[in-house]
């Protein structure tokens, strides 16, 4: 297990070295220039020269890459030009209000998710299975600024029932604050609640026409049991591994989700980076994400080694 | 064996057609949800194709009178109009071309490159196997908008930049998936018997693994399709997709967001657009994969050695 | 005894809803079975026998229907119980063990709780006295070490001990009746053995009733006390075990016996008489009798009334003219006989060498590329060790072996599929490089293959037009047009009809597919084809064919063949040379004569004693159980069969590595029992020498 893991591990490092390199490439052959982009369109040449030099943007990219690569490893993540200030913390500070939403997307979306695939499956072609494959199939698994539209014309615009913004201000008391956050959980969640549902669904039909639950079945076990104890452990198996490995679409998600609903969270944050070419910020923000996700994906591989027998005792 | 009266080539030619329109109406009697879906994705086509001719207004041309702002739906702008004077209705149909197109082409472009990638990574295995597919694992380590949104800032916004971050995103996800149908494969003894003639590499990627690869072709890519128009249209809202004036319907749903209380026209119907046509490309995909499954297990003309097999069990869900 | 049967099956009818049609699987069955008495029922594809059983045990699926008749179960009818009474039948009174062990044991849960589970659902007891009750069935299936084993994961386990805890959860609850639906086809010769003696063992002290579904007669030999034959899902015969095969009465039957090839060494060898034709479509019945078509006693009347089941002293067929069948066999057997001399060829002693491997040795590494866990490999498979041969042309190797003696990994060796880590190969008088690709098109022509299974084998998108003519393009050089002419010389020669042509592979039969395999290993004037298990997949009635029509072609155009199969029987119906590998080492080298008369490797005699033959009278060793209960010892010392020897000798078996002592001219064995005390006769069924007595109970000595 351990040799295991340390290999995993190696290769997300042997992985995020590689985004970083992709990265910087891709940043550094932006058009149009940084220093232009902060002193605006009327900048004499030498100023943009002297801020350049002062921005080390005149070095080649090869050294650049590297010594902001050794100011990541020493926890200097730069300085966000558009804010002005050092990148590490607003970053993480925005992280933690993109993980609130995100966290509680994933709350929302694993228990439904799997609960409405199980029984979507155990009724296959029937009208339970019906009704929640036509609902994930095409009510759902629509982009999230169509369903957050939708639903913010409905729920705001027309019912007045929920507020159209998603905040973070708590001073507006609990319950507002609570409300405040269902439309952009459900916006969030409804394209992921989809994928796991119908890869759910699958698994369990998969799974119930096996030998070994027609063996369960041929023994004389009660269907109950049968679904309980045979057919869900080895169904859900790998629906856990893809939720854990899906936290990364999520990250996907909230760049669309908090423009929609002007949350302050890490996807804004990346989107205001990227019009107004905040290099520094950009890499950083894209390092962080990368890194998520490859935790995310190691979390789904160890959970299916662990939970699997027939991986973990060979 | 029964004794067949030579067929003549025409006879044969008709009874051929006979057949194939007898099995597509089958089809169509099996999944009626996947006929649907096929519906509203040829009406979306033809709508693009003929948007010029069928469209009541010019879509760019907005009005300066006061009544033709914001104007509620009504019997001359059965859409409403936005807050250019822009007829929605002329806008939504032109919206779609870009759509399509972009969606489209760049769909191909996916699935080309994947399954070549994934053809000489599942064939030759070993250390360029594993090369090709640490570099898609770094591609797919950053969510699909994420890295579309830095491949569009590195090109700029518009179409060219959609294009290639709809390809770059896809070819690892592609590739990934081809690559799983063709490792199982690489192992059938076909290969081998092709080897054991002296087939190279290449040929045996083109003449023996790929005509088997034409079904999971096929299911994947009208699933990359439906995401290929999710990503284009949400970069379209995110404001880095195609450029306005040109209609986009991710566009028009991020520009009337201010307006959205009051004239919710200007966002409901793009979405409205946005949606059937993702609703009606996952139905067909759905529908293109039950296909493929029943096509494997029609299997044949072959008589005999059938097994008669019970169908799939139904476990008796009475009782406790 | 006027005892009231367990089992009565009435006019039993059972279809299958495709669509808007309705296949009738099973037809008009009808048969009585006494307690504790073992049915065997033999059926190739379509016959509709395992459709008998899920009928019994009421699972026939949304689109399978009990049409008419009954199956009473000590007086009850089973086709009208309700599901809660099947369910309290099912398991208790009830059991049913089929085909592939693995797949029918849950993977997540430890056997131990599998079959504990039989215990909690149909006694009601306790979890903890359970799983107490679940380690002695284990121990009742003669499974070593059964604490341990009841808490492992099902692929933990061998084939052979995962069938032996299915039969334990089955037999748990000591059932009425146990169905068993081709349960050892997925298992190796000795594996199999093993599970017949012990499923004859257990039923003797559980008095449990059995029905024994199979195609291969012979395995049925060894279990059943009568017979019932089941064609296109009628029963066509029903009989004692031995009546069937000194009498039989329907013809199918008759065809079926003289498919198989008879034990005994080369001399007697018979050409198998395969049964022309092909299986009827189940939608597209004979009108009358539904063997007519194939039938070589067939008269006009058979055509216009349908045979009944008719019993004429206790032996019941579904023939009109049967007395004539009967009467014929004596006179049919002569012209057999008088026919055989004319198909035999053997190779002239001259013959010069083809094929010399030597000291080809290959490991694989455990857990290859894209495990997860193991990064360096701590276990390599040594998968092939240090192997020896020589092929004459024209010569048969016959390479016998079970799974991971290594036969498969020495064909790719050969082939250069898979490249040998150590050795030297010469073919012709040129060397022959290890690896495929650096092989000239010349040696490529003359070395080809023909593949186990060929639903694989065959590309499924490549019409039969471009199966044949591609290969003859690339190697033979050949324009278009004459390449065509070419591949339809080839189909006839495999006797199959241009038509096929312009077919893809799905649309033929799996003999037709393995024709046009063959066809394509010989589209050129190939020297030397390896066969690896070509009839293994096949119906009885197809692999005669085959097998007739690689004779022939061998015959035909002297080719050379290196023949690998698990089937004894079949190896000594080609081979004039067999190869016996272990572990990948060659246990026993000889002539097909040599090996079967003896002396042999204990190994070979494990093998020889398991193979079922279809004679009933034939005496069988019991050797097979004994071997399946030790475990192997591979680490690298002394003998590699050491760990499930039952003529183990002492302490030199353990430590020192087997000399190769020649028997006989051109025969040798990997042994240390001196060559007075090796085993002979096992082939024959008639052997001398006993093994010593350091076996447990269930050791029988051998004898007559």
């Amino acid at each position: 297990m351990g040799r295991f893991l340390l290999r995993r591990s190696l290769l997300i490092l042997l992985v995020l070295l590689l985004v970083s390199i992709i990265v910087f490439a891709v940043t550094s052959i932006l058009p149009g220039d940084t220093a232009q982009a902060i002193l605006g369109q009327s900048a004499t040449p030498d100023a943009l020269k002297a801020l350049r030099q002062q921005l080390g943007l005149d070095q080649p990219a090869v050294l650049r890459y590297f010594s902001w690569l050794g100011g990541i490893l020493h926890g200097d993540f730069g300085n966000s030009l558009i804010f002005q200030q050092p990148a590490g913390p607003l970053v993480l500070n925005k992280l933690g209000n993109s993980a609130i939403l995100a966290g509680a997307a994933f709350l929302f979306t694993v228990p439904v998710s799997l609960v409405l695939g199980i029984l979507a499956g155990l009724n296959k072609n029937r009208w339970p299975d019906t009704v929640i494959s036509l609902v994930t199939l095409a009510g759902v698994a629509q982009p999230e600024f169509v369903t957050g539209t939708f639903l913010v014309a409905i729920f705001a615009t027309w019912l007045h029932w929920l507020p159209a913004t998603n905040t973070l201000d708590t001073s507006i008391g609990f319950w507002p604050l609570v409300q405040s956050f269902i439309m952009p959980v459900i916006t969030l969640s409804l394209v992921l609640l989809a994928y796991i549902g119908r890869m759910t669904r699958t698994n369990v039909i998969d799974v119930m026409e096996t030998d070994y639950v027609r063996t369960a079945v041929l023994k004389g076990v009660r269907y109950r049991s049968v679904v309980l104890r045979h057919a869900l452990r080895n169904a859900l198996l790998p629906s856990i591994t893809i939720i854990a490995s899906n936290v990364g679409w999520l990250l996907g998600g909230i760049v669309v989700t908090e423009s929609l609903y002007g949350y302050p969270g890490l996807g804004r944050l990346l989107l205001q980076a990227v019009q107004q070419r905040d290099i520094p910020l950009l890499q950083d923000i894209t390092l962080v994400i990368a890194l998520i996700f490859s935790l995310s994906n190691l979390l789904a591989d160890v959970l299916y080694v662990v939970l699997n027998p027939r991986v973990r005792f060979s | 064996m029964s004794a067949d009266r030579p067929p003549t080539a025409r006879s044969a030619g008709r009874r051929a057609r006979h057949r194939r329109a007898r099995f597509w109406l089958g089809q169509i009697q099996a999944q009626p949800l996947a006929a649907f879906g096929a519906f509203l994705v040829i009406a979306w086509v033809f709508i693009a194709i003929f948007a010029p001719l069928i469209a009541p207004y010019d879509p760019i041309k907005g009005s300066f009178h006061l009544q033709d702002i914001q104007a509620a739906p009504s019997g001359a702008h059965w859409f409403g109009t936005d807050d250019h004077g822009r007829d929605i209705l002329s806008r939504v149909m032109f919206g779609s071309r870009s759509v399509l197109v972009l969606a489209g082409i760049s769909t191909l472009a996916a699935l080309s490159c994947g399954t070549i990638v994934a053809l000489v990574s599942g064939y030759y295995g070993g250390v360029v196997d594993e090369v090709l597919m640490r570099i898609a694992d770094a591609a797919m380590a950053l969510p699909a908008v994420l890295l579309a949104l830095l491949i569009l800032a590195m090109f700029g916004p518009g179409d060219l930049g959609l294009f290639a971050s709809t390809v770059i995103v896809f070819t690892p996800l592609v590739a990934r998936v081809v690559r799983s149908a063709v490792l199982p494969l690489a192992d059938r003894e076909f290969i081998a018997a092709a080897r054991l003639r002296g087939e190279r590499g290449p040929a045996i990627m083109l003449r023996e693994l790929l005509p088997n690869l034409l079904g999971v072709l096929a299911v994947e890519g009208s699933i990359r399709l439906g995401y290929a128009i999710f990503l284009i249209a949400s970069l379209g809202f995110l404001g880095v997709g195609v450029q306005p004036p040109t209609p986009d319907w991710g566009v028009m749903v991020s520009e009337a967001q201010n307006y959205a209380s009051v004239s919710p026209w200007m966002v409901i119907f793009p979405a409205l657009a946005i949606s059937t046509l993702v609703i009606g490309v996952n139905l067909v995909s759905d529908g293109v994969k039950q296909l493929m499954l029943s096509l494997e297990q029609r299997g044949d003309d072959a008589p005999a050695q059938t097994r008669s097999v019970p169908e799939t069990s139904t476990i008796p869900a009475t009782g406790s | 005894m006027n005892e009231a049967p367990l089992l009565e099956v009435r006019h039993l009818s059972v279809s299958y809803r495709q669509g808007k049609a309705a296949i009738p699987a099973l037809r008009d069955i009808s048969f009585t079975l006494q307690a504790g008495e073992a049915l065997g029922i033999i059926g190739e594809s379509g016959s509709g026998k395992s459709t008998l059983a899920w009928a019994i045990m009421r699972y026939l699926g949304s689109n399978g229907r009990i049409d008419k008749g009954s199956i009473l179960f000590r007086g009850h009818d089973l086709s009208r119980a309700s599901d809660k009474e099947m369910r309290a039948l099912r398991g208790d009174r009830l059991a049913m063990v089929y085909q592939q062990p693995q797949a029918a044991l849950n993977p997540s849960i430890p056997l131990g709780k599998q079959i504990a589970e039989v215990f909690t659902t149909h006694r009601g007891i306790g979890e903890e006295e359970a799983r107490r009750r679940a380690v002695e069935m284990l121990e009742r299936v003669r499974i070593n070490d059964p604490g341990r084993v009841a808490r492992l994961y099902p692929h933990q386990a061998s084939g052979g001990m995962q069938q032996r805890v299915v039969i334990a959860m089955a037999l748990a609850t000591e059932p009425d009746l146990l169905l068993l639906d081709e349960p050892t086809t997925a298992l190796d010769v000795t594996t199999q053995a093993a599970v017949l003696e012990l499923l004859e063992e257990l039923r003797q002290e559980f008095n449990t009733a059995l029905i024994f579904i199979a195609h291969d007669l012979a395995v049925i030999t060894r279990i059943a006390d009568r017979v019932a034959v089941f064609y296109a899902g009628e029963m066509v015969e029903h009989s004692s075990l031995r009546d069937l095969f000194h009498g039989p009465r329907h013809p199918y039957t008759r065809g079926l016996i003289d498919c198989l090839p008879a034990r005994g060494s080369g001399q007697s060898r018979r050409p198998l008489i395969p049964i022309p034709g092909r299986l009827p479509s189940l939608t597209n019945l004979p009108p009358a009798c539904v063997f007519e078509p194939r039938c070589p006693y067939a008269e006009a009347d058979c055509t216009v009334i349908r045979p009944e089941l008719k019993e004429e002293d206790g032996h019941a067929t579904r023939c009109l003219h049967w007395r004539h069948l009967v009467a014929n066999q004596a006179r049919i057997q002569a012209t057999v006989h008088a026919n055989q001399l004319e198909t035999e060829s053997m190779p002239g002693s001259a013959a010069p060498a083809l094929l010399e491997v030597h000291g080809i040795a290959k490991t694989f590494p455990q857990g290859s590329a894209g495990g997860l866990f193991k990064g360096a490999s701590r276990h390599n498979a040594r998968v092939l060790s240090a192997v020896n041969l020589q092929l004459a042309q024209g010569e048969t190797i016959g390479l016998v072996g079970e799974s991971g003696s290594g036969k498969t990994t020495l064909a790719r060796c050969v082939l250069g599929l898979t490249v040998a880590d150590e050795g030297t190969m010469t073919f012709g008088s040129r060397d022959l490089p290890l690896r495929l690709d650096r092989r000239g098109k010349d040696t490529l022509r003359d070395l080809q293959m023909v593949f186990q299974n060929p639903d694989m084998s065959l590309n499924p998108r490549h019409t039969i037009r471009t199966i044949l003519v591609r290969p003859i393009r690339l190697l033979e050089r050949l324009g278009k047009r004459d390449a065509e002419a070419a591949a339809r010389d080839l189909l006839r020669a495999v006797n199959l009809d241009e038509r096929y042509m312009d077919r893809f592979p799905s649309q033929l039969s799996g003999g037709e597919k393995q024709r046009v395999a063959i066809a394509r290993a010989f589209a050129t004037r190939t020297k030397l084809v390896i066969c690896d298990e070509p009839v293994s997949g096949l119906d009885v009635s197809v692999q005669a064919t085959v097998l007739n029509l690689l004779r022939e072609l061998q015959t035909r155009w002297g080719t050379a063949y290196l023949f690998i199969s698990h089937d004894l029987q079949v190896v000594q119906y080609l081979a004039d040379r067999v190869v016996v590998l272990y572990k990948g080492y060659i246990a026993e080298t000889g002539t097909a004569d040599q090996v079967y008369s003896g002396p042999n490797h204990p190994y070979t005699e494990l093998l020889l004693s398991s193979v079922p033959v279809p004679d009933p009278d034939a005496p069988t060793a019991h050797l097979a159980l004994y071997s399946e209960t030790k475990t192997e010892v591979l680490d690298g010392q002394g003998c590699p069969f050491k760990g499930r020897c039952h003529r183990h000798i002492g302490p030199i078996c353990d430590q020192v590595f087997p000399p190769f002592q020649m028997v006989g001219p051109g025969h040798g064995v990997l042994c240390h029992i001196p060559i007075a005390e090796l085993p002979r006769g096992a082939g024959l069924g008639t052997a001398t020498i006993p093994p010593p007595g350091i076996v447990t109970g269930n050791m029988e000595p051998l004898g007559q």
